[in-house]
């Protein structure tokens, strides 16, 4: 388990030009029994890492490539320099000059592609892995003819992992779209297309990619003989004092649902109503409850970081608790799994597209809880509870 | 700091030419650059009586004269006597003389949003249906604000006029007339009817200088009865970059930017942005976004709420929390900006549940409708009751009388009063004052309506003798009881406590006519977007900033794909960026996710997304269109519900 204070001081790390940080979004903020590390294991760069079961951070290693934002369920991390807004609207932009054609390209293959190629009809990112869902569909609903990402030699690149959270993303957008019935879809290239060229001067990006790769490599080795310098440099800090959330009057602590999902939710509709199908993609999740195994303690509905699960009062007369789970607002963090003690809880991968698109919740009764409470012998309730034992003697 | 341009010696050019036109977007400099010019007039020894600006509001004036007054401190110059003011006022001054009477054969008093009111429920009863009305009115308002005068069909010629705004409008000038009476929208048209007279010139209204800020604003009459105006010099400002905004029903941005051509010699000058807003340096604003850039210090939020009632709450708890005990913020320094009446309302309860008094104060449209509304009744009743005791035989006074209270605002019975009127020639006037015999066995005059009438007379006329003399606060607790509505109160605001009915009534109707925040009250104001023309607030906090809200209207609709979709509602986007550039401290932006769908029908918002929760259906709405467009100043948004447990 990492320590909080490592996790206070990432987000104390991270936040910088490239990277707005919400640590209170962040699951192991709230629950340090979370095992979500998606960032750590996304970072392309190793500014984030695990070792140990402890989480590391390197600010300056960061590159500003989003990746860690585009994996972060709660939006934690929010890219900015272009922020998601800046770069939709450019990748509309270039599109329009490219008559529709949407391209993004990794920078590294821009670079070396320089002069060869119409800069306005192609949006630049450090790395693919920035781009996320949200994004590519909200170019759908413009109305472009075409959709591509283009990768250098991202095999040999020192950011590869990159590649892997670009290449999920694509395939879940491919999957929404066929699931909601567009033709479109999503294709990661080697090049650049033709129509963006100046000259046809038969560019090569393998041959470029090579002494590209010689420069990262050596770089790289650079840069990490420089973090064990630095490291060793650095004296121990002092550990900082945790920093709790406060709760919300119904003691549950304060919800945020992603900009990028709510968008994601909105473009879905505008597409239109999704084919009676079963999605089983990184972006959502469906909740089962064992009834018999739960003991309503609701612990999954306080930590819940989006609200997807939520807790309420069945009615003002009758007391009993129910939760609900809606689909569209669960972001997949797992958090409800990891903090259930009874382990009633169980995260699918599978869920109804049409339960995305018309907002249908499932409800869960909590069953009564068994112990007394306002009552003199409560305390012996409970431990007859907890230990499951009955014949215990009151003094 | 460079000098002041309005030394004499130190006077770029232009302050001598006879046509200047100045532009520049927000914040660059434009009202300063007015300023500088009256200043520049004043050390020159011109007589202040002979200088005229001409601004969109009256809050706008009072903020120019505060402002000029402090330039010209410990000076000789008259800073009260310079004629700041309002394009509808200065028209009413100028349709006041006896030669503009005698020429158009009008009285200027214009009517305000209470009173229209009852006019539009007389139309009602004469047979025109609500849409004919308000689609006559809107053609006619749109013809007035041209300033062209129509050239009526030669014999034997089609007639192509629209045939209901045709008839709407015979009926209305007849109407009016009777009453003594005009239309705001019809203010400059009459003024530009009254320059092509022949009694203009022996008028001879106008003054050597006039300077007419955001002239884009005013519609092409308004322009017109400004340049008639000016005799020596005439400069105004501008931003071409933006179009007019809805301060003139239909603004005319082409007076802005073809004034150099259609005025000889004049100059055109391009003011540019600076740190600090000096006039001569450069760099424009073109938009909200550049303003927002340039301030570094400047606190912007960006707060997303769950519902619209977590919203008001919010909001509500958090300025409690900054002015609480707090002596660097008063309630005045907020600036609530909504989208329409329903969310001024929610923001008006919710903060005065929070402070457990009334600490908002409506502005502009707001309070207008809240006016007009009849359960609003005692701050009708207390102008009306000032209006008759101000001018007892003003027929119109005496219409809005005998309605005050009635379901259909006695529009019956007023309408047999008015056949009455024409059957035996008489003037309104003469026909109330008929109202004072005795219950006839008239068919007519005796009928229950004119029975209704009769008796509201009678106790108008019981008023009148009762109170007529009164001054002073005698005078208030008279019209308006012991605890006068708040309402009321900001119409008489800045009342001394010896004026008498008509001195008072004159101040409500201009606040009627023009409702003004009124800086010395210290509430938080709630306005619309458009009302923010000319004010420089501290805190601006924009609320309900979702689609559909602002800007209003269907935003769900996706026929049109994004590439080819033109910008929808250049003028809404044309608020919401000056919105998002004036506030000088901290600008919060505030969306919300959802609200219950009986909620969003009944707010006539297009639904795209439904979702149960708790066993409720909630709409689900998109935060608005236009925040891509300031990009990245305003950041990515922020839970509410985190955000309160920070404070």
């Amino acid at each position: 388990m990492p320590k909080l204070s490592a996790i206070f001081d990432l987000f104390d790390g991270l936040q910088s030009n490239h990277i707005r940080t919400h640590q209170n979004r962040c699951v192991t903020v709230r629950n340090r029994n979370a095992t979500c590390r998606r960032c750590a294991e996304a970072c392309t760069s190793n500014a984030i890492s695990i070792k140990d079961n402890e989480i590391f951070f390197t600010p300056h290693r960061c590159i500003g490539c989003g990746t860690c934002a585009t994996v972060c369920p709660t939006g934690a991390l929010e890219p900015t320099e272009p922020n998601d807004t800046e770069l939709l609207l450019s990748c509309l932009k270039a599109a329009k000059q490219a008559d529709g054609e949407a391209v993004i390209a990794c920078e590294q293959l821009l670079d070396a592609a320089s002069g060869l190629f119409d800069p306005e009809k192609v949006v630049r990112v450090t790395c693919l892995g920035r781009i996320d869902e949200s994004l590519l569909l909200a170019l759908v609903v413009a109305g472009v003819s075409s959709i591509s990402l283009v990768q250098s030699t991202c095999a040999e690149c020192e950011h590869a992992v990159g590649m892997k959270t670009a290449e999920l993303v694509v395939a879940t957008t491919n999957t929404l779209l066929d699931v909601w019935d567009n033709p479109l879809r999503i294709g990661i290239t080697n090049g650049l297309p033709d129509t963006l060229l100046i000259d046809d001067l038969g560019y090569d990006p393998s041959r470029r990619g090579f002494f590209l790769g010689i420069a990262g490599r050596a770089k790289t080795a650079a840069s990490a003989i420089l973090d064990d310098a630095v490291e060793n440099a650095l004296e121990q800090q002092e550990e900082a004092a945790p920093r709790y959330q406060k709760v919300l009057d119904d003691g549950t602590l304060p919800h945020f649902l992603p900009d990028r999902r709510e968008r994601l939710l909105d473009r879905l509709a505008q597409l239109g109503d999704p084919k009676d199908e079963v999605l089983k993609t990184r972006l959502w999740g469906h909740v089962t409850i064992d009834l018999k195994t739960c003991n309503g303690c609701t612990m999954c509905a306080t930590f819940c970081p989006t609200a997807a699960l939520s807790k309420f009062l069945e009615s003002e007369t009758n007391e009993r608790i129910s939760l609900e789970h809606y689909s569209g607002d669960c972001v997949k963090c797992r958090c409800c799994e990891d903090i259930c003690p009874t382990k009633a809880l169980v995260l699918c991968e599978a869920v109804q597209a049409q339960d995305l698109s018309n907002g249908k919740v499932e409800s869960f009764a909590m069953r009564a809880s068994s112990r007394m409470k306002d009552n003199r012998h409560s305390i012996l309730n409970s431990m007859q509870t907890l230990l499951g034992v009955d014949q215990i003697t009151e003094c | 700091m460079a000098t002041p341009a309005y030394r004499i010696q130190d006077a770029p050019a232009w302050m001598e030419a006879g046509a200047v036109r100045i532009c520049g977007g927000v914040k660059s400099g434009k009202t300063e650059a007015l300023l500088e010019k009256a200043c520049f007039l004043a050390n020159k020894g011109i007589d202040p009586g002979r200088i005229c600006v001409v601004v969109n509001t009256a809050n706008a004036a009072e903020a120019f004269r505060e402002r000029l007054s402090v330039m010209l401190e410990g000076g000789q110059f008259d800073v009260a006597r310079l004629r700041i003011t309002t394009i509808q006022l200065l028209a009413v001054e100028l349709l006041s003389c006896k030669e503009a009477r005698l020429a158009l054969a009008r009285n200027p008093r214009v009517l305000n949003a209470y009173e229209r009111a009852f006019v539009l429920q007389d139309l009602a009863v004469c047979g025109f249906t609500d849409a004919q009305r308000e689609s006559a009115l809107t053609s006619l308002a749109r013809f007035w604000s041209t300033g062209i005068i129509p050239e009526l069909p030669a014999d034997g010629e089609d007639d192509t006029r629209d045939e209901i705004a045709t008839a709407v409008w015979a009926y209305l000038e007849t109407y009016l007339i009777a009453h003594q009476a005009v239309l705001p929208e019809d203010l400059s048209y009459l003024c530009t009817l009254f320059i092509k007279h022949d009694l203009w010139q022996a008028a001879a209204p106008g003054f050597d200088h006039v300077m007419v800020d955001d002239f884009q604003n005013l519609s092409k009459a308004s322009q017109i009865v400004c340049e008639a105006l000016a005799k020596n010099s005439l400069v105004i400002t501008g931003n071409t970059e933006v179009p007019g905004m809805n301060r003139d029903a239909f603004p005319c941005p082409e007076g802005l930017t073809r004034f150099v051509e259609e005025h000889d010699a004049a100059i055109s000058i391009a003011l540019e942005r600076t740190s600090g807003s000096e006039a001569t340096k450069t760099s424009t604003y073109t938009s909200g976004r550049d303003a927002l850039s340039d301030s570094p210090t400047r606190q912007i939020l960006n707060i997303k709420w769950k519902t619209p009632e977590e919203e008001a709450k919010g909001i509500s708890q958090w300025i409690r929390r900054l002015t609480s005990g707090s002596k660097e913020a008063s309630l005045s320094d907020f600036y609530l900006i909504v989208p329409n009446s329903h969310w001024a309302r929610a923001f008006e309860q919710s903060l005065t549940s929070q402070f457990r008094e009334h600490v908002t104060l409506l502005c502009g449209q707001f309070l207008s409708e809240r006016l007009c509304e009849p359960s609003c009744s005692p701050t009708l009743t207390a102008f009306t009751k000032l209006n008759l005791l101000a001018h007892p035989s003003d027929p119109l006074a005496w219409r809005c009388w005998c309605g005050l209270g009635l379901a259909d605002r006695g529009a019956e019975s007023w309408k047999q009063l008015l056949e009455l009127a024409k059957r035996e020639n008489l003037t309104v006037s003469e026909a109330v004052a008929q109202l004072s015999k005795t219950a006839s066995s008239d068919e007519e005059t005796g009928s229950p309506h004119f029975e209704a009438l009769r008796e509201r007379y009678l106790e108008g006329m019981d008023f009148i003798e009762r109170n007529q003399k009164k001054i002073g606060y005698a005078l208030l607790k008279a019209v308006a009881g012991e605890a006068p509505d708040r309402a009321f109160s900001l119409l008489v605001d800045l009342f001394e406590g010896t004026e008498d009915a008509r001195t008072t009534f004159d101040r409500a109707w201009k606040c009627a006519l023009d409702p003004h925040i009124g800086s010395r009250l210290d509430a938080v104001r709630i306005l619309s977007y458009g009302e923010l023309t000319g004010l420089s607030p501290q805190t601006v906090i924009l609320v309900g900033l979702n689609d559909v809200l602002m800007p209003p209207g269907d935003r769900s609709d996706n026929s049109t794909a994004e590439l080819e979709r033109e910008l929808f509602g250049k003028d809404y986007q044309a608020l919401f960026q000056d919105a998002v550039g004036k506030a000088s401290k901290t600008l919060v932006v505030s969306t919300i996710q959802k609200m219950e769908q009986k909620t969003a029908e009944a707010l006539g918002i297009r639904i795209a997304r439904l979702k149960t929760e708790h066993g409720k259906t909630m709409a689900m709405l998109s935060p608005s269109s236009l925040l891509p467009e300031t990009g990245s100043p305003i950041p990515g948004s922020e839970s509410g519900e985190y955000f309160l447990t920070t404070l």
